[in-house]
């Protein structure tokens, strides 16, 4: 054996030590956690920004309006702090909900929970949608992910032929194409209440193509 | 469609071996190897976000396993200090055969090129997306330190 081949007998035999992938294992999980831990704060914690904004801002519009009226609407902003103290609580941002604008505070604040993009540039191609009646909740959203995916598979198919675009769909030549959306799929609600499906760029279409948006009509989105 | 995480966790679990065996060709110590192949897993994990193209998955996880072990080597430059420390290393080089020693001492990009090539057996694409580097640049790296150890085979 030539001196070459012996180092390289001694590399592919350099013993491998026996619990060295369950610890790594271990280190992975806590890899995960600690990074979706950032996840789930900044999802918290842009929601309560995004309220406590609208509920501070509000008292300031009120007193702005009431600035033009009589001399007797200038009391209300006066009542408003009173009432604060008089139930004796501290922080007048509670209160300005319990006056009654939770209603239009909670109409202000971003819909969708499963997703952190809410700024795309509109919508890409309008699939001509009739008005949508959508309750976008959570829960609605994970009830039509069979007929979504079927609908996105149809949209992927039609890019293909008209736009000659390359989709990557599951096949038995591609097993990692994509086939069906999860319940953490990434998605927003845009001006028409119809729900946008995002994929990150080079998830189901080479990456030059960049992010990908499917529309879903109103119609499609039903459990 | 298999999520970043399960491409990467799979790919660490298979090739783990892999993984260990380059570490180990860098620092010569069975728990620093560990050590440097569960941190990287870490870094793969952390940052799964950054690794753009799944099918490029394991090309990028031996990249971070290579900046590790080089990192490591670095430091443990740094600190060693003490005169006992390079006498023994010292010794153990008039041990080793010439080419053995000559690639223990290459710097850590032919390094690179060589187990991976010679001991891994990895295509040169491959190698250039683990170096980040071209294939022309792979190659005449690869090319010179074959001259530099006096060997002669194939690049």
């Amino acid at each position: 054996m030539t001196e070459w081949e012996q180092i390289k007998k001694e590399y592919r035999e350099i013993p491998i030590p026996t619990d060295g992938p369950h610890q790594m294992l271990e280190v992975m999980a806590s890899a995960k956690r600690k990074r979706d831990q950032w996840k789930r704060v900044v999802k918290c914690g842009s929601g309560v920004a995004a309220a406590l904004l609208v509920v501070i801002l509000l008292p300031g519009i009120v007193f702005f309006n009431s600035g033009f009226g009589e001399s007797k609407d200038m009391a209300a902003p006066e009542t408003l702090f009173d009432s604060a103290e008089s139930t004796g609580s501290s922080d007048g941002w509670f209160f300005a909900t319990e006056a009654g604008t939770a209603e239009e505070n909670k109409a202000e604040a971003p819909q969708s929970t499963a997703s952190s993009e809410v700024d795309c540039d509109g919508a890409m191609n309008n699939v001509g949608s009739s008005a949508p009646v959508l309750e976008n909740s959570a829960e609605d959203f994970s009830l039509c992910i069979e007929n979504i995916s079927a609908e996105i598979l149809r949209q992927m198919e039609t890019r293909m032929q008209e736009n000659g675009e390359t989709y990557y769909i599951k096949s038995e030549l591609y097993p990692e194409g994509f086939e069906k959306i999860s319940e953490e799929q990434n998605y927003y609600v845009n001006e028409d209440e119809l729900y946008v499906i995002v994929f990150e760029a080079g998830t189901v279409a080479p990456e030059a193509m960049g992010v990908i948006e499917f529309i879903i009509p109103a119609e499609v989105a039903v459990p | 469609m298999k999520t970043k995480d399960a491409v990467i966790s799979e790919i660490l679990t298979t090739d783990y071996a892999m993984f260990y065996r380059i570490a180990y060709s860098y620092v010569r110590s069975e728990a620093d190897a560990q050590d440097i192949v569960q941190e990287s897993a870490y870094k793969a994990i952390y940052y799964a976000k950054k690794l753009k193209n799944p099918e490029y998955a394991k090309t990028w996880i031996c990249r971070i396993v290579i900046n590790e072990a080089v990192s490591f080597l670095r430091k443990r430059k740094k600190n060693q200090t003490e005169p006992m420390d390079r006498e023994l290393a010292c010794r153990e080089a008039e041990d080793m055969t010439d080419l053995r020693n000559a690639v223990e001492k290459l710097q850590p990009e032919e390094k690179t090129v060589i187990i991976l090539r010679y001991f891994e057996d990895m295509k040169l694409e491959e190698i250039a997306r683990v170096c980040e580097e071209s294939l022309s640049t792979v190659k005449s790296r690869l090319y010179r330190t074959l001259k530099k150890l006096k060997l002669d085979l194939e690049v």
